[in-house]
């Protein structure tokens, strides 16, 4: 495990509310200023950059809420696995932990008696179970600077500006050739260079990560053709496949006809583009007539496999090897032609079916109240937008409700499935739709699928993160959220939502809440100057440098 | 350069125009003299303060005649629309930035205002904001004539200013415009460099769902022709499926859809509740409403102060540190020629010899003429960095130009680059600044005691994707292309960068341009300003 992302959230008793947020002042004092940080927060920053050395990122936040009890929940961003974080921090903070433990609302399931034996009087048991049990693995997660420990991400920060230091202001260098000028720097920062953590083989997405995607893919079309077009096929293999077929092609053609009326498409929503709509039905038609001509040439390998084992077993008593070969060859054609058919049929039962669960979905999407014009009270505006912007990078933490129905939770989860899958292969090298400001992001289910939480930490303002969003991520980001209450008007999953760039904002500020603490082992890098300095490392380091010019220019 | 001076010309239909002040159109360029008048409204009330401005400072209209001698635009404050007349529940629906202000604490903080200060603390040396709070002297809106002539603005001026204090309204600062032009004829401020070059290009006309930028931009026919950008068909047609420039016109106007295909928020008046609503237009409101806000626009004002001699004995410094013309450092700190063309690296014999084996770069290299010869400098608006300098050997990358508008620069690819583009431009602004103050004239020995800058002025609907965005991500953020620093001409003092071969070189800039004012107005259209006139009559 290269690094971990977790949230870890308790529910907070309302009456203890003003007794957890005297604790976190008093013990997480916080006022926004990472990187100009003075007093005690300084002082808390050096302790903790100090005694847990795997942390990058860490934040504290409490969401209030008129449906629910207060959430406290915590964001880790660490490398390794999180359970000797939670060791880790118990050393540090045990005490402080403890009294949050005792705010929180006593379980009502497996982990009540773990919480009684914590909250006991003068109790030492360890915390980092409970914690560890608490703690929610994320469904979606994304990081920009991908195998970067702290330390080598401190490290070669700290070389970078060594040579800096040593470059001055470069008039002295010229004329000199930029290997030469690697040369020197490699003499002299000999010792530096031998002592960094390195990593010869930049964050690829392996094979595993795309057979990883292509079975999620080959089992989603799996799901709904095989599942869903159960039915046909049965109806099919009794009723004799023709007419299953005519009536299903009826249905389809016809649900293609009443679309528009079926869908009862109310809100002014952007339409597909009509090359958009060809490209994904060309896509569907082709994967669906792949997937059924695969699924018969299964069924007819299966069924040649155990008639060669037969024709096999007749070698010894009969010798007629030819015989057995031309049955087998016989029966294949028999197979796919009693068996295409049905299987056809399983598929187009599939597709209708899909057909209508879009529409369902449409007719949901279409009468969904959305949160259009939110209007926050000024004193939380401000709250939030005075921890914002002191420094290179900035925190997000959102809580959102998931929309009510069994479909919503199921595109919700595949959606997420499908994100996570899509983050670790096209999204590699923390470029994500050419936007490359994110450290750690992640989105993680709490109450069973009943309650969204998003945690980011990246770079810039928050108004140019949320810009970024809508310009070039809106398909990863409406997967994410549109399943969430008052996300803003958006078709069939993918399109709108986060592209009305005023809304989403809007609706994104809404769900926010003002950070209580917020911790960033290295306030001062951005992702990209995280992999330059990595560049420039990796230039000093290695023997064989390929491009001089392309590694000078970093400097 | 024909291009870019088109864009200042109206990109409106005629028809339209009619009801949009003549400023969001025009730049007012033949009039060379020009006065800014911060007005106070707060003891007008009942004495129908618009009315001043009849028949002596009419606020041009969109018709007006090109030849005209004298032009006038009126833009408001939010507190500045309620104490004229607008309903404050009505005016509560514009935007937040607008309703909280320039120098809102936080606000005031991300735009650099304030350095790393709480609250809503005295803006150090601020004269004038929408707020008393902030600044010395509280501002309501904005009267900006122009003229012609120079005795001609003066004497109206003082007409003008005696009509207003009649009915209470007090003038608070008056900041005096003057026009100074480069040898091409362009317009210059005081650091002597060509300025208001690079302007958007609004494409006219309501957006239709159906239609791309591109086809809504052929139905205008206007009278200009954009010339054709095509470098690389086969690589990214979409550069020349639309405009280089180009963004929609709600960008720049009410009621029009912005980049992101949305209505600016407007205020919508009932007309059972309210009369003179029905003065106003129909604009995108619902039946049994109208829209304030249609035709007008948001105006940023910022009013710059900057020290000449101190720029220059700094650039002297720094020049001669790295044994460069000064005119050359100021340029490259600048991005810039003092005559506005734009910096392209110098190009060696093998690079050249590279770049004519790539087909791209090649023929880019002639559609922007000189690029590749060692002139250093074109004066197309029409191209951008991420083929012709991506590594900012000739236009620095943290250069003032190039943080004001990146166009392709972050494109790592060339197809890349249309994206790139697209998504730059969903943040441009059309500006209408003006210098204030003397021009310098002769040797200064480095103490410049003469108040003088720039009035920056620049209109856009969405004022935190498009002015602050620019402020705070682009010039201003120190993330801005792994740089660490922050624009050398507006910034604070710092380290600046230039690219260079074989490594870059750098210098400690200090910072000459100092913010002494500033609101954000609201620039209604003539049919808002009579539904105001006519408040004001019914109150009184």
């Amino acid at each position: 495990m290269d690094y971990s992302i977790a949230t870890m959230a308790l529910e907070i008793h309302s009456v203890q509310l003003p007794r957890v947020r005297q604790l976190l002042d008093c013990h997480f004092p916080f006022d926004g200023r990472t990187e100009t940080a003075s007093g005690r927060y300084e002082k808390l920053r050096n302790r903790i950059y100090a005694e847990l050395p795997m942390l990058h990122f860490f934040g504290i936040m409490i969401f209030e809420d008129q449906h629910y009890d207060p959430l406290l929940a915590i964001q880790i961003n660490v490398d390794g696995d999180i359970g000797p974080f939670w060791t880790a921090i118990e050393a540090s903070f045990g005490d402080e932990l403890r009294a949050l433990i005792r705010c929180s609302k006593r379980p009502r399931n497996r982990e009540a008696p773990l919480f009684d034996t914590i909250v006991a009087d003068g109790s030492t048991t360890p915390l980092a179970p409970y914690l560890s049990m608490k703690t929610r693995r994320p469904v979606t997660d994304y990081r920009g600077a991908r195998r970067f420990s702290r330390d080598r991400i401190v490290s070669e920060s700290l070389l970078y500006e060594r040579v800096q230091k040593e470059l001055g202001n470069g008039i002295r260098w010229k004329g000199q050739s930029a290997r030469a000028i690697n040369q020197t720097l490699r003499e002299k920062f000999r010792a530096e260079i031998k002592t960094l953590s390195r990593d010869p083989h930049p964050w690829k997405a392996s094979f595993v990560d795309w057979a990883k995607l292509a079975l999620l893919v080959l089992a989603l079309l799996a799901t709904i053709t095989i599942t869903l077009g159960a039915t046909t096929a049965i109806l099919s293999l009794i009723l004799g496949p023709g007419l299953i077929t005519s009536c299903i092609i009826f249905a389809i053609v016809t649900v293609s006809f009443l679309w528009r009326k079926l869908v009862k498409d109310g809100r002014p929503v952007p339409q597909p583009r009509l090359r958009s709509i060809l490209l994904f039905a060309s896509i569907g038609v082709s994967v669906i007539g792949a997937w059924s001509w695969l699924g018969t040439e299964i069924l007819v390998i299966i069924y040649q496999k155990l008639l060669a084992l037969k024709s096999y077993a007749c070698i010894f008593v009969t010798n007629d090897m030819i015989a057995g070969y031309l049955s087998c060859l016989e029966a294949a054609k028999e197979i796919r032609a009693v068996a295409f058919p049905h299987i056809l049929n399983a598929f187009l039962g599939g597709l209708l079916t899909l057909a209508i669960l879009v529409i369902w979905l449409r007719r949901l999407e279409s009468t969904d109240a959305t949160h259009d014009g939110v209007k926050l009270p000024n004193r939380m505006m401000k709250g939030m937008r005075s921890y914002e912007d002191w420094g290179m990078q900035n925190q997000m933490c959102s809580l959102l409700t998931v929309k009510p129905g069994i479909l919503r939770t199921i595109i919700l989860r595949v959606s997420h499935l499908l994100l996570s899958r899509l983050a670790r292969t096209l999204y590699t090298n923390g470029v994500l739709g050419s936007m490359r400001t994110i450290h750690f992001a992640h989105w993680a289910v709490l109450n069973r699928d009943g309650r969204l939480i998003f945690f980011s930490n990246f770079d810039g303002s928050w108004e140019s993160y949320l810009n970024d969003f809508t310009e070039k991520a809106s398909f990863g980001v409406n997967l994410a959220w549109s399943q969430c209450l008052g996300f803003p008007p958006n078709m069939y999953v993918i399109l709108g939502g986060s592209a009305l760039g005023r809304q989403f904002k809007a609706w994104a500020r809404h769900s926010m809440t003002q950070s209580c603490f917020w911790y960033s082992a290295y306030p001062h890098l951005s992702v990209e100057m995280i992999h330059r300095n990595a560049r420039v490392a990796a230039g000093l380091a290695s023997l064989h440098l390929e491009d001089a010019d392309a590694w000078a220019r970093d400097l | 350069m024909g291009f870019a001076r088109a864009a200042h010309g109206w990109w409106i239909r005629e028809n339209k125009r009619e009801d949009i002040q003549a400023f969001v159109g025009k730049s007012f360029k033949a009039l060379d003299h020009a006065v800014a008048l911060c007005l106070n409204i707060e003891s007008c009330q009942g004495k129908q303060w618009l009315e001043a401005l009849s028949g002596l400072a009419d606020v041009t209209s969109g018709t007006v005649a090109a030849e005209a001698q004298r032009a006038t635009a009126l833009a408001l404050t939010y507190q500045g629309l309620i104490l004229s007349g607008l309903d404050e529940k009505d005016a509560a629906q514009f935007s937040l930035p607008f309703r909280e202000g320039m120098t809102e604490g936080n606000r005031a903080r991300r735009l650099h205002d304030v350095k790393a200060e709480r609250g809503d603390g005295h803006r150090h040396g601020w004269k004038w904001s929408g707020c008393r709070k902030t600044a010395e002297h509280e501002v309501h809106a904005l009267l900006l004539l122009y003229a012609s002539d120079y005795d001609d603005l003066c004497m109206w001026q003082s007409q003008v200013e005696a009509a207003l204090s009649k009915r209470g309204c007090r003038v608070e600062i008056c900041v005096n415009l003057t026009m100074m032009k480069t040898a091409e004829g362009g317009m210059k401020e005081h650091f002597g460099f060509a300025d208001g070059i690079s302007q958007p290009l609004p494409l006219d006309d309501y957006w239709d769902e159906n239609d791309t930028r591109a086809d809504a931009y052929q139905k205008q026919g206007t009278t200009y022709v954009e010339p054709a950008f095509t470098i690389n068909e086969e690589l990214h047609l979409s550069l020349s499926e639309r405009s280089y420039n180009g963004i929609p016109t709600g960008d720049v106007l009410f009621g029009r859809p912005d980049s992101f295909r949305e209505l600016p928020p407007s205020p919508f008046l009932s007309v059972d509740e309210d009369t003179a609503a029905n003065l106003l237009a129909h604009g995108n409101a619902p039946p049994g409403f109208r829209d304030f806000g249609f035709d007008g626009s948001y105006l940023v004002v910022r009013q710059l102060r900057q020290d000449v001699a101190g720029f220059w004995a700094d650039v002297w410094k720094n020049a001669e540190m790295l044994g460069i013309s000064a005119d050359e450092m100021a340029a490259r700190m600048m991005g810039r020629t003092p005559s506005g063309e734009l910096l392209r690296p110098v190009v060696d014999q093998q690079t050249l010899a590279d770049v004519a084996q790539s087909k791209a770069i090649w023929q880019l290299a002639k559609q922007a003429g000189n690029a590749i010869l060692p002139t250093q400098a074109t004066t197309s608006e029409e191209h951008g960095f991420a083929l012709a300098d991506p590594y900012g050997f000739g236009c620095p990358l943290g250069s003032h130009v190039r943080r004001a508008n990146p166009r392709d620069g972050g494109a790592k690819n060339a197809r890349e680059i249309p994206k790139r583009l697209d998504s730059v431009n969903n943040h441009r602004i059309l500006r209408r600044g003006r210098p204030y103050g003397p021009e310098v004239s002769g040797p200064l020995d480095g103490s410049d005691s003469e108040e003088r800058g720039l009035l920056f002025m620049c209109l856009n609907t969405d004022i935190a994707r498009q002015f602050e965005f620019i402020q705070e991500t682009w010039l201003l953020s120190r993330q801005f292309q792994q740089l660490g620093e922050t624009d050398p001409i507006l910034g604070p003092n710092g380290r600046y960068t230039m690219q260079d071969r074989p490594i870059r070189r750098n210098v400690d800039v200090q910072t000459f341009v100092h913010p002494i004012g500033g609101e954000y107005f609201f620039l209604p259209g003539m049919k808002a300003i009579e539904y105001l006139k006519a408040r004001q009559k019914e109150e009184s």
